[in-house]
Order: structure tokens, then C-alpha cells, then sequence
């Protein structure tokens, strides 16, 4: 028997974030999916570009100093409380400052050893799942992370497991 | 000899002088202009060189100095790796708690310490493991960074000009002239020392007097433990004692009849060697790459083709001609030209990128020689000419790529530095600088 490696199980649907979102609601959708990353749709509603938490954190929650002196900082900081009011800025800026491009999708027939690969090959920690040709219009289907890649391969690693005792 | 067999070389038989001349020119705008990578267009102005027949392909390699080459990139890949053991964080965290973490306290010693990082590694790598430092303390005591990125900027580039690593001008002249590390320390350290103090002494004045932390938010500073920031002691062992030894080699340079290149790249070797025993073959690879990775190729690739395009219009006779017209201008005495080269290079490096500049300068003093009594005759030009460049760097916020790196670093976290604030401060200490070594070098060398 063949081992089913197809994806469309394991692909988690979320919405998208469009243009003029702020920060804060794009914080509570990835919450609400439990993603990293969710698409960004444009004032056409066209998907240009993805927004990730990583992205908004890296950019503008922590001034790249107190990144680089990670190592030496302590709670009771000066810098680390002006940081913790730099968030409530943060939450209401519009998402659209933070979109990134291009977005990488993956088609629902893709197979999961080329969802990993292309995966490592963008360095990325998910991808969009969509069908159609024309990306900025596609029918957008979800999104598949490395946790949801992890599970897949234990689901397969199980069937084996039952294939090989049967 | 050169040029009858240029001339036959040069496409559509057109004039090597005005070729080279319209390369030279064109290459410099664009690199002043910052809209193309300043080492794409060098190795563009490079390339049309030989293309276009001004220079043969062998002739274009003599002209690039590999002595600057090999020891630029050695010491980058020396720093690369002796940075990732937290050292330099280290020792800025603990002078900080030195001083008891008052601000001029804080900010004479970091001024300090960058001007000696400064003098031993490039000024790119030393202000940015400073400015976080800065930054961090700065916040922590609740005030302006501004004076204190400021004052680091300066140290940078006074620190760079106090030996032959110090800052690229001096690598180029030191290998030009055949200079040795030991020739920089005794005729320029002792200027650097003073200028480093008067100019201290201006920012005390201007800043460092009215500074204020209150009690709480100087605890916030002694309560950093600095032996957090080392984050390798045994790359630091290493480091340490690889550091140690190519310094002991550069001062004995000329009796151990080594190049410094050969020195930097010697010791860049025996680091990577030293940081990758007992490591698989795959780990091995992976950390060199890394380690190389780090090397600043853009500078590097940048010096490739300037070197080129100089040597096109060095051959082809135009900075023969600019000799004789600065000579000209200057009556042939020696004094004056000492002098106006020490402040042209002043303004120029103030204004823009000194090391095309100095690459430039570097030839044309070189054919003045038979008018000042040979090559030996030459030695308060060089020292003039290395003053000027290096010191004329603190100008302004685009006098030096320190400058930039602080200015954009700064800028990122929210402290932005515009230009002219910065040059408005800057410009006349970075003249008082020049009037001081002006004296300097009529006492010493004249």
C-alpha cells in the first residue's frame, strides 16, 4: 500500500490580513489560527505579499541593540520598559509597513517531501497553500507550517509502522 | 616607454590621457554620487581601462597593491573571529562600571577604548561593537546618546590614523612608501595622543560638563555583569594570543623582514586553524565559510578597482601632470606643499570617500620626487597626506564609513544623527585637529 504523503490534511485555513489592518488584529488572527504568518491582501484584495509575526518582531519591537546585547540584559532595565512601550505603538500601526514579498505558494496536489524542500530552500517556517495560475487572484486555501509538516510525518511513520505488522 | 606602447593600444587610436581622464572622473562622481555599490563601479572603471586599451591585463594587476589587499582582508577575518568571543563588549561594559557609571566618566572611556580598538583593528568593526554598548548604557542612565556617539565617531578616526592598521589611508601609504607599523606608532601616535585630548577636552566642554544620571539609573549600569558578554573563552584564549602575536610581528616587521600582509594573513590562518581543531571536516567548512563570509568583500573588491583605474591614469600620464600643476601652484617649496596637502586632504576627506582620494594622492606624491631629493626626501608629504585623510574623516557624518555605520546603527534604534547637527560640531574640531598636526608637522618634519 501506498503511503499517502499529500498535504491537504494538514493544511490549516486561516484568513488573510488586508491592506489598512492594523498590527494588533494582525496579532489576534494568527493567534485565532495559531500560524505564524497569514497573506496580505491589497486594497483590490489581491494577495501582493504575506506579513509575519517574525518580521513585525524583529523589525520594530526591539531596537537592534538590545538584540545584540541579549546576553547581558536583566529584568529590571530602563531600556527593556521603554521597549515594552514601543509594543503599544506597535499594535497600532497598519500591517501594510511590514508585508513582505513574494509570497511562496505551493499548490494543494504538492507532495509533502517538496513542501520540506521548498521550505529549506526559502528558509522559511511555512508556506501558502493556493490553486489557480494567477498568484495575486488564486483560490487561497491555508497554510502549512513546520508543526503541521511534523505531524504529517508521524502520521506516516505510524501507517509504516501498521503496514509492516499487517 | 610606457605610453608609445599605450598609445598604439588605446581603441580608435583616441588620446590615453583623456580616456583615462574621462574614467577616472566618471568613476569618482559615481562613487561620490552613492547611487551604484562604490565597488561595482570601481570595477567597472576598471574593466573599461583595459577594454578600452589604456591599460594591458598585466599591467592592471601591477597596479593593484596586494600588501593593502592582503592585509586588509587579513585583518578583517583576524577581527571576524575574535569579535564572536564578546571581548570587545566586555571590556566596554567593564570601563563603564570603572568610572562608577557616571556619564563623562562613561563617555571618556569609551571614547578611550574605541580610539584604542581603533589603532588595532579597522574603525568599521570598532564602532559598531561599541555603539550597542553605548546605546544600551545611555538609555539605561536616561540620556541623549547623541555626545556619545559622537565623541566615539571621533576617537574612531583619531585612534585609526595612530598606526598602519588603523584605518585603510594609512595601509595604502604604509604600503605604497614601504612604511612599517612601528614607522606609523613613532611619527603619528604622538600627534593622535594630543588631538585625541584636545579634542576630549572640546567635548567635555560642549556636553560632557552638563551631563546627569541620577543615583537609581547609574545602579542600572553597575548592575551589568560584563562577564555575560563573553560568550567563548576559549576563542577568546586564542584570539588573544593570536592578536598578540601578529602585533609583536608587525613591530618587528622590517628585522624579521616580513610584509604586513604576510603578517595579517599568517595570522588569520593560524586563527581559523586554532578556531576549527578538532572539528569534522564538515564543521570545518561551514565555520570558514562563515568566517570569510564576514570579511567586508565590497571594500575589498572597491580598493581592487580603484587601484586599477588610478594606475590607467598614473600611466597614462594624468597624475604626472596634476604633480606638476600642485608644484606649480605651490612655487615648488616644499613646506607649502606639505602643508596644502595635509588641509586639502583635510576638506576633501571631510566631503568625501578618502580612500580614492588618498589612492589618487598616493602616485602623485610619488613622481614628486625628483624635485624634493628622492623618495626619502618625501616623508612629511606621507605623513601629511595620512594626517589629512584620517583626520579629515571626523568632517563630517560622510567623511568616513564609521560615520555612516554609527549614523545608520543609531538610526535604527530610534536615535537618528542628521547630518548637519553632526557637522556642525564635527567640521571645526576636525579643522582645530588639522591646525594642531599643521604645528606638529612643521616642528616635527619641516
Amino acid at each position: 500500500m501506498e503511503l499517502n504523503a499529500d498535504i491537504n490534511e494538514i493544511i490549516v485555513p486561516t484568513g488573510t490580513v488586508k491592506d489598512g489592518d492594523t498590527v494588533k488584529a494582525m496579532f489576534e488572527s494568527c493567534i485565532k489560527y495559531n500560524v505564524p504568518a497569514l497573506p496580505f491582501r491589497d486594497h483590490e484584495g489581491l494577495i501582493r505579499g504575506f506579513v509575519s509575526l517574525k518580521q513585525v518582531m524583529g523589525q520594530d519591537c526591539l531596537p537592534n541593540y538590545l538584540v545584540e546585547l541579549a546576553g547581558i540584559l536583566h529584568n529590571d532595565m530602563n531600556c527593556t520598559s521603554q521597549a515594552m512601550e514601543k509594543i503599544h505603538t506597535l499594535f497600532c500601526k497598519p500591517v501594510n509597513d511590514y508585508v513582505e514579498k513574494p509570497i511562496q505558494f505551493v499548490t494543494s496536489d504538492t507532495i509533502l517531501i517538496r513542501v520540506v524542500a521548498l521550505m529549506e530552500e526559502h528558509n522559511s517556517d511555512f508556506l501558502f497553500v493556493a490553486d489557480g495560475q494567477d498568484k495575486p487572484r488564486c483560490d487561497y486555501k491555508g497554510i502549512i507550517t513546520r508543526l503541521s509538516v511534523a505531524k504529517k510525518m508521524l502520521q506516516i511513520e505510524r501507517e509504516k509502522a501498521l503496514n509492516c505488522s499487517g | 616607454m610606457h605610453q608609445d606602447e599605450l598609445i598604439q593600444h588605446v581603441i580608435f587610436n583616441w588620446d590615453p590621457f583623456w580616456v583615462s581622464t574621462i574614467i577616472f572622473i566618471a568613476t569618482y562622481l559615481v562613487v561620490i554620487s552613492e547611487k551604484v555599490n562604490r565597488a561595482i563601479i570601481a570595477l567597472l572603471g576598471a574593466s573599461l581601462m583595459i577594454m578600452l586599451g589604456i591599460l594591458t591585463q598585466e599591467a592592471a594587476i601591477q597596479g593593484v597593491d596586494f600588501n593593502t589587499i592582503g592585509l586588509l582582508t587579513g585583518m578583517m577575518v583576524i577581527v571576524a573571529i575574535t569579535q564572536r568571543s564578546g571581548i570587545f563588549q566586555y571590556i566596554a561594559i567593564w570601563s563603564a562600571k570603572k568610572v562608577k557609571a557616571s556619564p563623562w566618566g562613561i563617555m571618556l572611556m569609551l571614547s578611550v577604548v574605541t580610539a584604542i580598538f581603533s589603532a588595532l583593528l579597522d574603525n568599521v568593526t570598532t564602532v559598531l561593537l561599541i555603539a550597542p554598548i553605548t546605546l544600551l548604557i545611555t538609555q539605561e542612565l536616561k540620556i541623549t546618546p547623541f555626545p556619545f556617539l559622537f565623541s566615539e565617531i571621533f576617537a574612531s578616526n583619531i585612534g585609526g590614523a595612530s598606526t598602519l592598521i588603523g584605518d585603510p589611508p594609512n595601509i595604502m601609504i604604509g604600503s605604497a612608501v614601504g612604511l612599517g607599523f612601528n614607522d606609523f606608532v613613532y611619527n603619528l601616535a604622538p600627534i593622535t595622543v594630543i588631538v585625541m585630548i584636545v579634542n576630549l577636552g572640546l567635548i567635555y566642554l560642549i556636553w560632557g560638563r552638563k551631563l546627569q544620571a541620577s543615583d537609581d539609573t547609574r545602579q542600572h549600569v553597575m548592575s551589568f555583569d560584563e562577564r555575560q558578554a563573553l560568550k567563548d573563552i576559549p576563542l577568546l584564549k586564542r584570539a588573544l594570543f593570536v592578536l598578540f602575536l601578529v602585533l609583536t610581528l608587525f613591530i618587528n616587521a622590517h628585522s624579521l623582514n616580513l610584509e604586513s600582509a604576510t603578517i595579517a594573513m599568517g595570522g588569520a590562518a593560524l586563527l581559523m586553524l586554532l578556531d576549527n581543531i578538532g572539528q569534522t571536516a564538515h564543521a570545518q567548512s561551514v565555520n570558514v565559510d562563515k568566517c570569510f563570509k564576514e570579511a567586508e568583500w565590497i571594500t575589498i573588491f572597491f580598493f581592487v578597482g580603484l587601484f586599477i583605474v588610478v594606475a590607467g591614469v598614473e600611466h597614462s600620464g594624468v597624475l604626472e601632470l596634476l604633480a606638476e600643476k600642485m608644484l606649480h601652484m605651490t612655487g615648488g617649496d616644499f613646506n607649502t606643499n606639505a602643508l596644502t596637502i595635509l588641509w586639502m586632504s583635510a576638506v576633501i576627506s571631510a566631503l568625501v570617500d578618502n580612500i580614492p582620494f588618498v589612492a589618487t594622492m598616493i602616485p602623485m606624491i610619488k613622481s614628486m620626487a625628483p624635485v624634493f631629493g628622492g623618495a626619502e626626501g618625501l616623508m612629511p608629504l606621507w605623513w601629511s597626506l595620512a594626517l589629512g585623510a584620517c583626520l579629515g574623516g571626523n568632517g563630517s557624518l560622510i567623511g568616513a564609513s564609521a560615520n555612516l555605520i554609527v549614523a545608520g546603527y543609531a538610526e535604527r534604534a530610534g536615535f537618528p544623527i542628521t547630518f548637519l547637527k553632526f557637522m556642525a560640531y564635527a567640521f571645526p574640531l576636525m579643522l582645530i585637529s588639522i591646525a594642531i598636526s599643521h604645528f606638529y608637522i612643521i616642528w616635527r618634519f619641516l
